[in-house]
């Protein structure tokens, strides 16, 4: 590991904390409706900001890989904050609508990454907004409506 | 107009006195309902050789629904009346065979060796699904990253109890430091072997489910 990442990893993990501070003023702001449209503006901001982070944790899912130690975090703020979007954009700030288009685009190479969250953390991140098994942040959802848990143990079972 | 006060019958005041806790009122009620069923039936025309068991009936019926309160205060009397007309009348219908049954579909239907011709298309269906599914998890499996394949080997083709690969979990952070308590490190090591397990049937589940077709943008139109 070089210096300069020796340097990054308390920087990137003072700033997860931050950012899930952020994520929960703005989320509450959202949920009152106050000033959606600014801070959504500002959640998008942050979650366009945790991309390689997000690919960190994509391979480290897609590989088997231990992944580094604040990985679950920033997936959670990730599916958390882009759940949060979704609901500032039907509670007015629609015009997010082509923003958030092209961030889901963006992550679509990413959307194996929400899945070192486990389901029960995937759903507090979710917040109670239905996800959206078309994009990134839907992964988990689209995994269940295809083959659900059980039915891959019944198979696993009589291997 | 007023209606004309209506006098309760005597099923209707052993009923009440048996709401007021009287003793002796539930006897007293079934008798009387029996005594009334025994009159409608004769005057509907139903033998005396069919009319005591038919009343017995009735009574035991009726009774069990103004205990439980399924009949308004004062009308038990009408209540008991249409019964046992109703009763009548299944029994000539019974006797002149119009009730036969001309379909015995059910009977024959839990009788029958054979299924249900759908439920064995159904059958066949599912054990075609299931084997496909069986030959792709096969084949998803040989490409598995070591960490995934190895826990659903131990977990689910050698069955491994999730204890023994906690304990194995364990034993992998040998030596403990001197102060660790062994049942948080326990605890840890059983939450470690759940993600992986968990990630690895995610992993395995996000090969074999079809690969996602992004839904065409939104016209420029329908955007506006």
């Amino acid at each position: 590991m070089n210096s300069s990442v020796v340097v990054r990893l308390p920087i990137r993990h003072a700033e997860l904390h931050v950012l899930l501070d952020l994520l929960e003023r703005s989320r509450d702001a959202i949920a009152r409706g106050n000033d959606v449209m600014g801070n959504a503006r500002v959640l998008l901001t942050a979650l366009r900001s945790i991309h390689d982070e997000l690919a960190s944790a994509a391979v480290a899912f897609a590989d088997g890989l231990d992944e580094d130690e604040d990985a679950e975090q920033w997936v959670y703020f990730a599916v958390s904050a882009r759940a949060a979007l979704d609901r500032a954009e039907k509670s007015g700030a629609r015009s997010l609508g082509r923003e958030l288009e092209m961030l889901d685009e963006s992550f679509d190479h990413l959307r194996e990454a929400v899945l070192l969250l486990e389901p029960e953390d995937y759903k507090e991140a979710l917040a109670a907004t239905p996800p959206n098994p078309d994009r990134w942040w839907g992964e988990r959802a689209r995994l269940d409506a295809g083959l659900r848990e059980i039915d891959l143990e019944r198979v696993l079972s009589v291997l | 107009m007023a209606e004309p006060a209506r006098v309760p019958g005597r099923a209707a005041s052993h009923a009440r006195a048996l709401r007021n806790s009287d003793p002796g009122a539930r006897d007293a009620l079934a008798g009387t309902l029996r005594e009334e069923a025994l009159k409608v039936l004769a005057v509907n025309g139903v033998p005396s050789s069919a009319r005591e068991d038919l009343a017995q009936a009735v009574t035991v019926t009726v009774l069990a629904r103004i205990v439980e309160g399924g009949v308004a205060p004062g009308f038990e009397d009408g209540y008991l009346a249409v019964a046992a007309k109703n009763r009548a009348r299944d029994w000539h219908r019974e006797a002149s065979g119009v009730y036969e049954k001309t379909e015995t579909y059910d009977e024959d239907f839990l009788l029958s060796a054979q299924p249900d011709p759908y439920a064995v298309l159904e059958l066949v269906e599912d054990e075609r699904h299931t084997q496909a599914l069986v030959e792709k998890v096969s084949q998803v499996l040989k490409n598995a990253p070591p960490r995934y394949r190895d826990m659903l080997f131990a977990v689910y083709l050698e069955e491994t109890p999730i204890d023994t690969l906690v304990d194995q979990e364990v034993l992998r952070e040998w030596p403990w430091p001197e102060d660790a308590d062994p049942v948080v490190i326990r605890r840890r090591a059983r939450a470690r072997i759940d993600k992986v397990l968990q990630r690895a049937r995610d992993w395995v589940r996000s090969r074999i489910v079809e690969a996602r077709t992004t839904p065409p943008p939104p016209m420029p139109m329908e955007r506006a």
